[in-house]
């Protein structure tokens, strides 16, 4: 499951459109959107809601495979407006957290640091090219969740740090923030669609055991009064077997009647010695 | 439903294509040297090194597949004592350093991968503090010093020519023995120097099908083999290392056609001495790489441990003392003096 988060609705309505969303119900407190394969959550401004919907889609999806966050953001005046920005270091201007993604495709994109503010930011600061107020949050939020080649920030550049007078004479709203969505949405999705094919296609299966083999074994270390301890061991020989090509489900299949601790341990061994071949 | 597989527009990053640069290394002219060698790199600076190499969370899998470079000022413990599982004598004062950490090759069985968070490489660009370090200690008395333990230097060299460096603070220093050992071809890049006498060139060398399936990056075994006969004739002490022998399927007919293989391109008896030795890790790093990847059949081999060495996983004794005692057979029948074989377990 892919997780796209965007403060705003207006910043989210084309991705909805793109990969054809619906919302879900079921959840009130945030605006959540999903499919089959992609979630999106609507977490509003600052860095504390982000780090909330972050942690709450995450606790309730606890299958997410890639977190993006989508949006709009402030640059100084060399990136023009409408630019397509990947921040490399994102740094949180309030506690001076510092965190770096890792760069896994070629791309085009603007590329330069970001910097995580509580309010909107009208002067440019040493070392900073974007401004934003969730980029520091997503990425501390979703890293407790997610490897780092996973979790990624793509944003449109909205104003050259006059947001304040662009947003008091009207410059800047819901209508504008469209224009830009609709107008780079394919570079968007581009980026995220080729990280999380990339990525994909090397997942590792990190549990290596399949839901059917698990729920065998555990059948079996039931029936046969295995220990913690003796369970633990053999689920490790299991893995191990499994990638050395054996069939878990044949290993250990067994009838013999377990009436005392010896028979236990006699069995333990004998399965032990199967998983270790 | 949105198919992932139709959008693959952007295409992966080469190795390299960022270098992250301590502030500090950008005053190195090493640090320049090795620029010269990516003029299209994306360039960013970093307080220290740590910032990037030691983040938490990071997929050694997928970021080793897009490895970055981090150029960064080393500022202390440049010498490490030897770790058990690094072979050495008894009596010998054996050190190792660290002027790179990670490698450029992708071997399924090197311990870097549950030793490291990170795969990318860190060059240290302050190579003259690292041979005021090894003078210092050199004071004590002679040592033995292995400069390519956790990277493999030679393989390097087109990047960071450091493996010269050591060679020419070697000449210098008659009582260090230095040993440099790899899996490159890269023996071109120092071809030029003349032999040190107190410099041992070691190639790790597997049998080709071996090498293309667990040993991924590194020179064909046929390119080693050129490599190490190069340096022999051109007068170098050189050293074979057939570690680690890896129990696939078959292992003894595979090593002993590999055995066989190399007594008849490479004159053995010509030889400094043969290491061989078999797979073994410390348990928690392989723990740990067993944790982050299941496609390799050879990590999840029924390992056993030695009651003298308790945290360190390795074959069954039977299957370690076969295999050394196949090679000591083959290379004795070769004509090379038994004494000249160093079997590690």
């Amino acid at each position: 499951m892919i997780l796209l988060h965007c403060a705003l609705h207006c910043e989210a309505k084309k991705l909805i459109e793109h990969y054809n969303l619906k919302l879900l119900r079921e959840i009130d407190r945030f605006n959540v959107f999903f499919s089959d394969t992609h979630l999106l959550v609507i977490g509003g401004i600052g860095t504390i809601n982000t780090a909330i919907a972050i942690s709450f889609i995450s606790a309730k999806f606890p299958k997410i495979s890639h977190y993006f966050n989508v949006g709009i953001c402030g640059a100084t005046p060399k990136t023009k407006i409408g630019e397509i920005v990947v921040p490399y270091k994102i740094i949180d201007l309030t506690s001076n957290k510092t965190f770096y993604p890792e760069p896994l495709i070629k791309h085009s994109y603007i590329e330069g640091v970001l910097g995580t503010a509580l309010r909107p930011v009208n002067e440019a600061q040493d070392g900073m090219d974007f401004y934003d107020m969730e980029g520091s949050a997503f990425f501390e939020a979703a890293l407790k969740f997610q490897d780092t080649s996973r979790v990624y920030s793509v944003k449109i550049v909205s104003d050259n740090l006059d947001i304040n007078e662009k947003i008091n004479s009207e410059k800047i709203d819901k209508a504008t923030v469209d224009t830009l969505f609709k107008t780079n949405l394919t570079k968007i999705t581009d980026f995220i669609d080729s990280i999380v094919s990339m990525t994909d296609a090397e997942s590792v299966d990190k549990n290596l055991l399949d839901d059917k083999e698990i729920s065998t074994l555990t059948d079996f270390f039931i029936d046969k009064r295995f220990t913690v301890t003796q369970r633990n061991l053999l689920i490790e020989k299991a893995k191990g077997f499994k990638v050395r090509g054996g069939d878990i489900l044949d290993a250990i299949k067994d009838n013999s009647l377990i009436i005392n601790k010896m028979d236990r341990n006699d069995l333990f061994r004998e399965v032990e010695k199967t998983l270790s071949t | 439903m949105i198919s992932l597989e139709k959008s693959k527009k952007h295409s992966r990053l080469n190795k390299f294509s960022y270098i992250y640069i301590e502030k500090e290394a950008l005053l190195y002219p090493l640090t320049a040297e090795i620029l010269t060698r990516f003029p299209k790199s994306k360039i960013i600076e970093i307080d220290r090194y740590q910032e990037i190499f030691n983040r938490s969370k990071q997929n050694w899998r997928e970021s080793k597949e897009v490895q970055k470079l981090i150029l960064a000022v080393k500022k202390d413990k440049f010498l490490h004592t030897k770790s058990d599982v690094i072979q050495g004598g008894a009596n010998d004062r054996f050190f190792y350093t660290t002027p790179i950490l990670n490698c450029t090759f992708d071997c399924d069985y090197c311990f870097l991968q549950g030793m490291y968070n990170s795969p990318h490489a860190v060059i240290f660009v302050n190579v003259e503090d690292f041979f005021l370090a090894a003078t210092a200690e050199l004071k004590n008395g002679p040592m033995i010093l292995s400069p390519s333990y956790e990277t493999d230097l030679l393989g390097f060299e087109g990047i960071a020519p450091i493996t010269r460096e050591w060679l020419g603070f070697a000449k210098e220093h008659p009582n260090l023995s230095l040993e440099i050992r790899t899996k490159s071809s890269a023996y071109r890049s120092i071809d030029d120097i003349k032999p040190i006498p107190n410099v041992i060139l070691a190639w790790t060398i597997s049998p080709d099908d071996i090498a293309k399936k667990y040993e991924k990056g590194t020179s064909s075994t046929k390119a080693r083999i050129e490599a190490l006969n190069a340096a022999l004739h051109d007068g170098w002490q050189v050293r074979l290392c057939i570690d680690p022998i890896l129990a696939v399927h078959n292992w003894e007919e595979v090593y002993a056609e590999f055995f066989k293989e190399l007594s008849s391109q490479i004159p053995l008896t010509k030889l400094y001495d043969i290491w061989v030795g078999t797979f073994r890790m410390n348990e928690s790093f392989l723990k740990k790489i067993q944790n982050s990847r299941s496609d390799s059949d050879i990590l999840y081999y029924p390992f056993t441990k030695d009651k003298r060495e308790p945290n360190v996983a390795m074959y069954p004794h039977e299957v370690r003392s076969k295999a050394i005692k196949l090679a000591h057979d083959i290379f004795l029948d070769s004509g090379v003096l038994k004494d000249k074989i160093v079997g590690w377990e």
